[in-house]
């Protein structure tokens, strides 16, 4: 940043010397031509026999308040009323010059040294050259230097107020990592696109924030729920292994063993299935299926569960029904949609469903008379684990996973799903593909 | 030993029943809150298991009522929860103890076993009183340094009546301690067992405080 301002200095110091130096020799040879024109006229008039000589003294008048002399064998041979030889003594002077002096009356001196026709030189004194324009040009030049500095200054301010929230966020980019969540850089009070970015970095920070939660609760759930399993398990075997057991304890054991470990079984399927597929991969595996096909095949392997449960299952499915998907989330869609009507709905029952193909959509809708849901619960019921009805939980198998699988196998296929219910009716879930 | 199991997973709650009763201790599973408070409060039991999670109330909120109503009963937190936060706010609770989950059997006899023999008294497994002393891990009784052969029951007797020595204990007390609520009893079982006991360890030992019930004398 330094450098950077070192060397805009530098450059603008060096274009405002040149630009100064240019426009004064520019201004200098416009001068001096000028001068010399006068020079020629005054030498002319000066050596004319029509102007009145006094005393040596020429009476001549030229316009712009412009004295003359001329010099023959380096004295003053005529000259003109006003001219003052203290200022400008011509012996000093060989050849041309030119002088620029910032005296009230005299502004500029020009001495020509004449060959022809005689030898001498004509001196001019003159106030009125345009030196304004070249003092303006100095000062303008001379101004750049200054200007250079406070716009350099002003730059420095401008790049300090869009740095520094940007080292600030930096700084705070650097402190973030998936442990440290807690920071957010405060927005800078004014409406740029620092104050955007900052926003949208908060707004990225909190959405991180919420993800890492999502997945920490969702760890320490998992562990929760594989604790109780494992709880069971081990308890079985050391019990077992206290004493001898006879033939059918060991049965019974080995059976229980078999039910906790076809649990964890289930859960780490339902995990995998939950995160085998993104919105990034889903799509690679997708082909045409029957979805009327997978439904009445989800619906064989539950029918026994609705059987023992003297639950009726009333289908009306339109067939057939093609529709590009993927079948392993479709299948779990409607396997877990109706397991759930089932296990939540009371015996003697009947839970009702359609599947049908409507404008284009794909409809699929289960209504169950089971307890409903109150609405307080309802936003939590697609959370991993999350169990609704705690009282009945334990008592209804399961692990709180079936909505999300069905919830993220309807996002993956871009689909959604809603859920209605009231209390003591029942619950209707639709989905829409 | 009578247990309160408050415990909502029934394998869980079906493997510590089981546990219990080879180890000839009694229990009584409550699935929630509302029912292992109830009858925390309401029944006489030497020990409670507490599980931490629970529908309804949950286990560190029922243990704070349950003191709050100054029911001082050993309590064993089990929970899935391992984190020190946790444990010590269960403890904070009124816990006497914790055991995060899964545990081993033999750790969480032993924990019952320390908990009961302080709630008892005493820092080791041989209680004294008088010529009496009993091993809790080994349910052995010697008298007067001779070792006494106790049936199951008047075992149980013997230390339901150790623990309120210098008391009286109603015969209602004994039932419930002793015996299933659900199984029909013979009128005179009760006294039948106190006969045998007495017999055993000496009939001026257990006095009888009539109308008021047994008073263990020694």
């Amino acid at each position: 940043m330094l450098r950077f301002s070192l060397l805009l200095l530098l450059l603008m110091g060096s274009f405002s010397w040149l630009f100064y130096s240019l426009s004064r020799q520019n201004l200098r040879h416009k001068v001096l031509a000028e001068l010399r024109e006068t020079a020629l006229e005054a030498e002319g008039r000066l050596l004319g026999k029509e102007t009145a000589v006094r005393d040596g003294v020429i009476v001549l008048h030229f316009p712009l308040h412009t004295e003359a002399a001329l010099i023959r064998d380096g004295r003053i041979a005529a000259r003109t009323p006003g001219y003052r030889p203290e200022i400008c003594r011509p012996l000093e002077h060989s050849g041309k010059e030119f002088l620029l002096q910032g005296g009230e009356r005299l502004d500029a001196c020009y001495w020509e040294r004449f060959s022809r026709p005689f030898s001498g030189a004509v001196v001019l004194q003159k106030r009125d050259i345009p030196n304004e324009s070249l003092e303006t040009m100095e000062i303008f030049a001379a101004s750049l230097i200054p200007l250079t500095l406070i716009l350099l200054g002003m730059a420095w301010r401008l790049i300090g107020r869009i740095l520094t929230p940007i080292r600030t966020l930096t700084d705070s980019i650097r402190q973030v990592s998936v442990d440290n969540f807690s920071r957010t850089v405060p927005a800078p009070d004014r409406d740029d696109e620092i104050q955007a970015l900052t926003d949208a970095y908060n707004a990225m920070i909190l959405r991180l924030r919420e993800g890492v939660e999502t997945l920490e609760r969702f760890n320490s759930d998992l562990a929760h729920e594989l604790r109780t399993p494992l709880t069971v398990i081990r308890g079985e075997i050391e019990l077992a292994l206290r004493r001898d057991r006879s033939p059918e304890e060991c049965r019974d054991v080995l059976e229980r063993l078999a039910r906790e470990t076809r649990s964890i079984e289930r859960m780490s399927e339902g995990l995998l299935l939950l995160s085998r597929y993104s919105p990034e991969n889903v799509s690679e595996s997708f082909e045409t299926l029957r979805l009327d096909r997978l439904l009445e095949e989800a619906l064989k392997k539950l029918r026994p569960l609705a059987e023992s449960h003297a639950i009726e299952l009333h289908t009306a499915i339109e067939s057939p029904l093609e529709y590009r998907g993927n079948p392993t989330l479709m299948t779990a869609l409607f396997g877990n949609l109706v397991e759930n009507a089932i296990k939540y709905s009371p015996e003697e029952t009947v839970i009702d469903m359609t599947l049908e193909r409507d404008e284009g959509k794909i409809r699929f809708r289960v209504r169950d008379r089971g307890p409903g849901i109150p609405k307080a619960k309802l936003r939590h019921l697609t959370q991993r684990f999350y169990r609704a009805d705690e009282a009945r939980s334990r008592r209804i198998p399961g692990f709180g996973l079936g909505l999300s699988i069905a919830e993220r196998a309807v996002t993956l296929h871009d689909g959604k799903m809603e859920i209605h219910s009231t209390e003591g009716e029942g619950t209707t879930v639709e989905v829409l593909l | 030993m009578k247990i309160l199991i408050v415990e909502d997973d029934p394998a869980i709650a079906s493997l510590l029943e089981r546990t219990l009763a080879e180890e000839g201790w009694r229990s009584v599973t409550a699935p929630d809150g509302e029912e292992g408070l109830y009858r925390a409060e309401m029944e006489c039991f030497d020990l409670m298991i507490l599980d931490w999670m629970l529908p309804g109330i949950s286990g560190p909120e029922l243990l704070e009522r349950l003191r709050r109503k100054g029911v001082d009963l050993p309590v064993l937190m089990l929970t899935a929860r391992g984190e020190v936060d946790d444990r010590i706010e269960g403890l904070r609770k009124g816990a006497d103890d914790y055991l995060p989950k899964p545990f081993s059997l033999d750790e969480l006899i032993e924990r019952i076993r320390a908990l009961y023999r302080r709630s008892l008294g005493s820092a080791g497994n041989r209680l004294e009183a008088g010529p009496l002393s009993l091993d809790l891990a080994s349910r052995r009784v010697w008298l007067e340094g001779e070792e006494i052969e106790l049936k199951r029951k008047e075992y149980d007797l013997l230390l339901f009546l150790f623990k309120h020595r210098g008391a009286p204990v109603s015969r209602e007390m004994i039932e419930t301690q002793l015996w299933e609520s659900e199984t029909f009893l013979q009128s005179n079982v009760i006294q039948v067992t106190v006969y045998n006991l007495r017999k055993k360890i000496g009939k001026e030992r257990i006095r009888t405080s009539r109308g008021m019930g047994y008073i263990l004398d020694v």
